[in-house]
Order: structure tokens, then sequence, then C-alpha cells
């Protein structure tokens, strides 16, 4: 069983679970509630992940980290370190991969607040920050505890993207999705189903837990 | 300027009904004014103008001498600037926080010690004592209601408005805590605003009436000259026996 | 007179008959052909002359991972000629029972390169694999020596010339050769050790340089290739296979960086 390559899947999918919850909720915050005319551009641009091949996105992620492109180059000149194959360029490739699947959900969760919660605070002279703190996401806490154990689950599958931009270093970004792959690429079948196993078994853990909870803590969670 | 509440607004809705207030209160504290007309005839979007919850599309809200809306001079002040209270039709509490939370939201930046006190100045004042650790969810319509207000007052705000406040109530409870808000409202010392298309509401609640039709308003005056009815039977009549 | 009515549309359509059965050719074989990543260009080029020679024959290519493949044709995946990066698949095929009769053969020697782009600031024509050491080369692509034959020979080669230790830190493993191309390619990775019938494709000449590694530091890259029994076109196939080993097949390789086999 290749440890190292499920550590380092779940240090990924950790981060990125957390990276999500600090840039997505700001994200979705503005998805709903701004009235811009040209909204419905940024929503077409953050839901792109979701249509696009994991591939391409891997494919131009690579271009756009490299040392040539202006964005990578810049990294370098900050960091010292290179951005292609390295774990930060994976977590920064999770990220935009899995976003989709974040803001959308943390959208829905904000837009399901009743409207008039929302006045009311405004009313007693909280500020929209604020009233972003202290009501919606208290309101909305189900569903971003939901989103977040899913981007987890998510990003522990990731492939497409990882076999593009990561290079396969073992420790690094040889994921498990990765190490599955290896193994039957190298007819390792016996290796393969073993790891293959286990992410079965830890991911339907973690969606009977999450479900679960839903059913009995959440259940008695005022406004879902 | 008046000293009391100036509102003359404009407001059109795209393929829709299209609204000309012009309204004034007097800064009497404790007056209550009623909005009274049918559904659809705008009054609730004049109270929200008022708010800061919409927007006229031209005209002047303002109290005493601070300019809250004036697309003049440009001027559209967040409902966070306003200094006002706000009772929604079914109160609008927030379910997560206790009464206690409830009433003191919008004292955060107050000292701990001087939020303390107005919370137990105003559960006392409203008969919610004993309550601050209940949920919204654990009280009755009547302390909603009471909550709600002393909720919106919490702040000590120079204009109270309040749309449709007893609507979401059954017919048995609508008696009891109709008096029972008129007292409070009465007593507040606050000027308030009061929206309703229920007739015997109206009577009970008010002192001043402005009945609205159609995006306008039409008639102003003491309640009972505007329904034309003697003030003196109508109250006699809304009393509960005994 | 009537007689002759009658005759003249019977003699017509005959006519016309002899001149479309004149007219048609044999019907066409469908070949179906799974090959290794680098063979792409000098298979293209191949099979633009062998189209020549048998129009009859269309073949279309699928490319891809030899791996890859070995896994679907063990699985009863429908091509017609298999055409590997590394002899040792189809000789597996051929012991599951896979393979028609007499058909497994070699069909090029492969040779591995060093390869870096254009602007590159290393002299691999002078340094060779030393250039690899150098600190300004951070990552070094090579596929995965797992399952790519090339990449295994890219590893055999560090090791056999002693600088694998020193270059193990920065590999970075291309799930086939074309992707480790790639990496090279876009400057994501400085340097890297890919086929030499890749080196030579015209798109790689224009963006890259290489020099070849020492044929001694790394076990010969023997690809074979067989005809799966599951074949409908195996006459079809045979011919396609012929030509390949035959001379104007085999100099379209050797032109492509595909040695050939020895006689």
């Amino acid at each position: 069983m290749d440890w190292q390559a499920i550590g380092l899947s779940a240090r990924l999918s950790l981060l990125t679970s957390a990276v999500l919850l600090v840039i997505g909720l700001p994200v979705a915050y503005w998805l709903t509630f701004s009235k811009r005319r040209w909204k419905f551009l940024v929503e077409a641009v953050v839901a792109l992940p979701l249509v696009l091949p994991p591939t391409v996105l891997g494919f131009y992620l690579l271009l756009a980290m490299g040392p040539r492109s202006p964005f990578g180059a810049g990294w370098e000149r900050v960091t010292g370190k290179l951005l292609p194959f390295s774990f930060e360029g994976l977590l920064i490739a999770s990220i935009l991969y899995s976003m989709p699947f974040a803001s959308q959900p943390f959208a829905s969760a904000f837009a399901r607040v009743d409207r008039r919660l929302i006045e009311a605070s405004w009313t007693m002279g909280v500020s929209r920050r604020r009233t972003f703190l202290r009501l919606i996401v208290p309101l909305s806490m189900p569903g971003i505890v939901t989103v977040l154990v899913l981007s987890f689950a998510h990003t522990l599958g990731e492939f497409g993207v990882v076999l593009m931009v990561g290079g396969n270093r073992p420790g690094i970004t040889r994921t498990v999705s990765i190490s599955i792959y290896d193994d039957v690429q190298a007819l390792s079948y016996a290796s393969a189903a073993r790891t293959s196993l286990f992410l079965l078994a830890v991911s339907f853990v973690v969606l009977a837990v999450t479900y679960g909870l839903r059913r009995s803590v959440w259940a008695a969670w005022p406004m879902d | 300027m008046a000293d009391g509440l100036t509102v003359r607004i404009r407001k059109s809705f795209r393929g829709g009904p299209a609204f000309d207030f012009a309204l004034d209160l007097p800064p009497a504290g404790g007056l209550v004014t009623v909005l009274f007309g049918p559904s659809g005839a705008g009054k609730t979007t004049l109270l929200r103008c008022v708010a800061g919850l919409e927007r006229p599309d031209e005209g002047l809200v303002a109290l005493g001498d601070t300019a809250w809306f004036d697309s003049a001079r440009g001027v559209d002040l967040p409902p966070q600037d306003r200094r006002l209270g706000f009772l929604f039709q079914e109160y609008a509490l927030f379910p997560h926080l206790t009464v206690a939370g409830n009433v003191t939201y919008g004292l955060a930046r107050s000292a701990v010690a001087e939020r303390e006190h107005r919370l137990k100045t105003l559960l006392s004042l409203f008969s919610l004592d004993g309550l601050g650790a209940r949920f919204p969810a654990q009280l009755s319509g009547g302390q909603r209601q009471r909550v709600a207000l002393a909720r919106a007052l919490a702040g000590q705000p120079r204009l109270l408005l309040l749309d449709e406040p007893l609507s979401a109530l059954d017919e048995p409870l609508r008696i009891p805590l109709r008096e029972e808000l008129r007292e409070n409202l009465v007593s507040s010392g606050v000027p308030s605003l009061v929206v309703t298309h229920d007739r015997a509401d109206a009577l009970a609640l008010g002192d001043r009436m402005a009945t609205v039709v159609d995006g306008s308003i039409r008639s102003v005056g003491s309640v009972r000259e505007t329904l034309g009815e003697s003030a003196g039977d109508a109250r006699c009549g809304a009393r509960p026996s005994l | 007179m009537r007689a002759l009515g009658t005759v003249a549309p019977v003699v017509r359509s005959v006519f016309a008959l002899a001149l479309l059965l004149c007219a048609r050719r044999a019907p066409a074989a469908d070949v179906s052909v799974a090959a290794a990543a680098d063979l792409k260009f000098a298979l293209d080029t191949a099979l633009g002359d062998f189209r020549k020679v048998r129009p009859d024959v269309d073949v279309k290519v699928t490319y891809g991972s030899s791996g890859n493949f070995f896994s679907q044709l063990s699985n009863g995946a429908p091509f017609d000629v298999f055409l590997s990066a590394d002899a040792e698949y189809p000789r597996k095929l051929e012991e599951a029972g896979l393979v028609l009769e007499g058909t497994r053969f070699l069909y090029a020697v492969g040779r591995i390169v060093l390869f870096v782009p254009l602007a590159s600031p290393l002299e691999i024509e002078k340094a060779g694999i030393r250039a690899l050491v150098d600190p300004r080369v951070r990552h070094v692509a090579i596929a995965n020596p797992r399952h790519a034959p090339y990449g295994r020979a890219a590893e055999a080669a560090m090791r056999s010339l002693g600088f694998y230790d020193a270059v193990k830190e920065k590999l970075v493993l291309g799930e086939n050769v074309a992707q480790t191309a790639q990496f090279v390619e876009t400057g994501s990775a400085d340097a890297g050790i890919i086929a030499l019938g890749l080196a030579l494709a015209p798109e790689l000449q224009k963006t890259g340089r290489y020099v070849e590694l020492p044929l001694s530091s790394y076990p010969r890259i023997e690809q074979g290739g067989a005809i799966l029994k599951s074949t409908k076109e195996p006459d079809a196939a045979r011919a396609l296979r012929a030509f390949l080993v035959g001379p104007k097949g085999r100099e379209t390789l050797k032109r492509f960086g595909f040695f050939l086999p020895d006689a």
C-alpha cells in the first residue's frame, strides 16, 4: 500500500478544502449579492472547470505556471522555486479545479437565507460585511460543512489535472489516484486493487458520516 | 425644514405600477401614524423606501434636518446609517440566536456593561424577564412580537417602522396583541409608521392615518376623521370584554 | 423490327452493367492499428507510402501508451495490428494466445536522446548527460519507468553512466514519452530523455535540440509488433506487416530514428 501517496492525497485534500473555504465564501457572497450587470460573465468563468475536461485545464495550467509565463516567472522571482511539478503548483491546480464545486453550493446556501433576516440586520445598524459573518454564515453552516466534506472527497479522487501538472514525483505530486493508475499501467493489479479498496472505504465512511450528521445534528439546525 | 419625517418620492417599476408619495409626519414622540390602504397600493414600498431597503427613482426622504435620501444631491444613506427600527411582517427574528442575542444584536459596538444594562431594561419593559436564554422557536406569538419590538427599539432609533405587524397572527391572538402593541408604541417615545390593510388594526393602533391608494397618498388626518367614524365608538368596540 | 426494339434496351443494360462492374474496385479493407506514441511521425509517413501501394486498404491508427494498449488488447479491444514500443507486450499477448500464428515481429530498435529546448543554455553537445547535473537544471523529465520502455531505458542509461543519484531528486515522470517531450517543449522541465523518433519530428526539431545517448548505456529497446488473432482482415494486416519490414518501410522508419533490427 502506497502510504506516502495516501498521506500526500490527504494533505492535498485538507489544504484544498481549507483554502476553498477562505476564498470560496467571499466569491460566493459576491455571486449571490452583487447586482453588477456583468455578473453572469464571472459566473461563467468560475463554473468553467465544471465543464472543461480536466486534462485541458491541466494543460493550460502547466503552461500558465511554467517559467515562461508571467505568473510562473513571478512566482519564481518571489519564492526562488519553480511552480510546475511542485506541491504548491498541484495545490493551486486543485483549488482552481474544485472552485465551482465549492462556490456554487456556498452561493446556494446563502441564497436560501431569508432576505428579511438580512434586511433586519441592516436596519439594526450592522454593516453588510458583519451581517455576512454574524448572520449569513452561521445560518448556512450545514451547507458549508457539507461542501467542505465533499470538496475533500472530490479532491481525493482528482486525476486528470494531476496527471497533466504533477510530474508524478513521489511524496510531492504522486497522489493516490496516480499511484493506482501507475499500478494498473505496470500490470500490478493486486496492488492497484488494494489501494483502490482503501480509497473506496475512506470515501464511503466520510460520506456516510456527513449525511448521518445531517440527519441528526443539522436537522435541529434552524433555518436550513 | 419641518422637524419630523418628510417624504417626497417617486418610484416606478418596469412594466408595473408607479408611485408618487408626499407625506409629512410631526416629530411627536409616541405618535403612531398608520399607512392604510388595499394591497398593492404601495404602502410597503413607501415604508421600505423610508427605511432605505428600496431606492426611489427620485425625491427626498429626511428626518428633521438629516437627509436620508436626496436624489438632487446624490445622497442615499444605507439603512445602517438611518437610526431607525423596523418591525417586519412575521418579525424576522434570528433563529440561531437567543432572545438576548436577538435584542442585543445591533449593540455590538457598545461596551459589555452598557449592553447588559440595556438588555435588562428592555426585557423588563416588554415583560420578557427570564426569557433571555430561549430561542425564537420556543416562544409564543405574543412573545415573539415583543422580542421583535424590543430588538427594533434597542438601538434607540429616531423612527420606528412596522410592516403589517399583526397579519401573521390568528384572530383570537390579534385583539389582545393589538392593544399591547399600541401601548408599547405609545410608551416607547418614538414616532412610528405602521403599514396595514386591516381597518380594525388601523383604528386600534393609529393616532393619525394616511390612506394610500394606487400609488399615492389620498388623505391624511386623524384616524377618526379619515375613516369617517366616531373614534370613541370604534375604540370601545375594539376592546375585548373582560 | 420488333426484335430490334427489344434488343437495343437489353444491350444498353448489359453494357451499363459491364461498365459498372469494371469501374468497381475490390471492396476496401479496414485495418485498425494500435501504435506506440513515439511512432507517430514515422508511421504516418510510412502509411502514406503504403496507401499508394495498397489503396484498397484503409488504415486507421490510434497512438498511445504501449502498456495501455496491452491492457486493452488483453481484454479484447478490437484492434487488428499492435505496434508496441516494447517487444515484451506482444510476447505476452502471444503467450496468452491472442496473436495470429507466426505474426509476431520486430520492426525497429529504438534509441534515446537527451533533449532540451532550443534556447537552453545547456551545452548538451559537449557535455552529454553530464549536463543534467548543472544546477540550472531543476527538473528532468523521463517517461515513467514502471510502464514505459523509453523511461526504463532512460533510467538505465542514467544509472549505468553514474548520474542517477545526482539527478534522482529532479526527476519528473511523464505518463508516456509524448507527454515527456511536452514537459520539455513547454519549458516546464529544463531537460528530458525521450525517443529519438520523437526528437526527429518536425515540430520538435523546431523547438528543441538533442544529443544521442551512448547505445551501450541502456538495454536494446526492441520495438515489436503483432497481428491480433481476432482480426477480421488477416490478409490486409499481413500486407501492412510485410510493408513495414520491407525495404520501403524500413527506409522510412530509419529516417525517423527507428533503426532496423538485424536482418
